[in-house]
């Protein structure tokens, strides 16, 4: 199967691989994992509580390459984001930065559910409600 | 979807006496052998070969554990969407805790500490085994959805269990 070039790079050298300090009450941690593949993505991302933007994310993925480049684009795309900001990334737009084939969309969809889980995780912490639209 | 259980006409179960399905497949496998039809019409040699298609795939689905737990409960309906599945959230954090474990362990080249992961991998395995199997024999008693709902969360859990193992296999990752 062909990926493209934007792909290895980022699975070759991934961005932002790391931890973040989860007790800090300025992370927040989204844990994911797909069974159909056994992979499991953390993501997280420590949060300017002055300006609500997001000053770093990190990621460690086990999976397959396709994860990890799709969680590695994704901690470059949240940093500079304020937190809703954040929220609106999308995994159709992961899939299109990536061209992801169809068999590996769902990647795209861990990253995505691991940003919401990382988000959420954050505001619960803060005590920040969740804004229904 | 094919139900291969229909198709070999062998009870839908777990516990599948695989001794008969086997017999069932070499039986088919000669009756449905293309060598023997060679002089029929194009219909029936298509219906031959469809045939032999369906009992090769079959009996590589169902005399494969894994395979077999995954047909029963795609033909009960009991396998969720893609991306809707679920495991528990101290189950996921076990499983990045023993990859993180294993990446480091790899990485070391005097491979400490692999062994510790290994028997940690041993005992999982078996205890979700066991209790896998009750439930599988619950469920061809009495086909209760709860011990298939049981067998269902386990056969997802085992999933990430399967990566670790080819992980492990492979020494490193894989695109």
């Amino acid at each position: 199967m062909a990926y493209s070039e934007k792909l290895l790079e980022h699975f070759k050298h991934p961005k932002n691989v790391g931890t973040l300090d989860k007790s800090k009450k300025s992370v927040g941690t989204g844990l994911v994992g797909a069974p159909e593949c056994g992979d499991v993505m953390r993501l997280q991302i420590e949060v300017d509580d002055a300006t609500q933007i997001i000053k770093d994310a990190k990621f460690k993925t086990f999976g397959c390459g396709s994860a990890i480049a799709s969680s590695s684009l994704a901690t470059e795309w949240l940093k500079g984001k304020s937190v809703d900001e954040a929220l609106t990334i999308d995994n159709m737009a992961i899939v299109e930065e990536l061209a992801l084939p169809p068999v590996k969309i769902h990647c795209s969809v861990l990253a995505e559910d691991a940003i919401k889980g990382a988000i959420k995780d954050y505001k619960e912490k803060n005590n920040i409600v969740e804004s229904k639209s | 979807m094919t139900d291969y259980f229909d198709f070999f006409n062998i009870p839908r179960a777990f516990n599948l006496d695989q001794q008969e399905l086997r017999r069932k497949y070499i039986s088919n496998s000669k009756a449905s052998h293309p060598d023997f039809f060679t002089l029929e019409n194009k219909d029936k040699q298509d219906a031959v070969l469809r045939m032999s298609t369906l009992n090769n795939e079959g009996y590589n689905i169902l005399s494969d554990h894994r395979r077999l737990v995954q047909h029963i409960l795609q033909l009960e309906g009991m396998m969720p969407e893609e991306g809707k599945a679920q495991v528990p959230g101290d189950f996921l954090i076990q499983m990045m805790d023993i990859n993180e474990r294993l990446m480091e362990a790899q990485m070391d080249p005097a491979a400490q500490g692999l062994q510790a992961i290994f028997n940690d991998l041993d005992q999982l395995e078996e205890e979700l085994a066991h209790t896998a199997q009750c439930a599988k024999d619950q469920w061809d008693e009495d086909h209760s959805g709860s011990s298939l709902e049981t067998v269902r969360d386990i056969f997802l859990k085992q999933q990430y269990l399967r990566r670790l193992r080819q992980q492990i296999k492979s020494g490193g990752s894989q695109l």
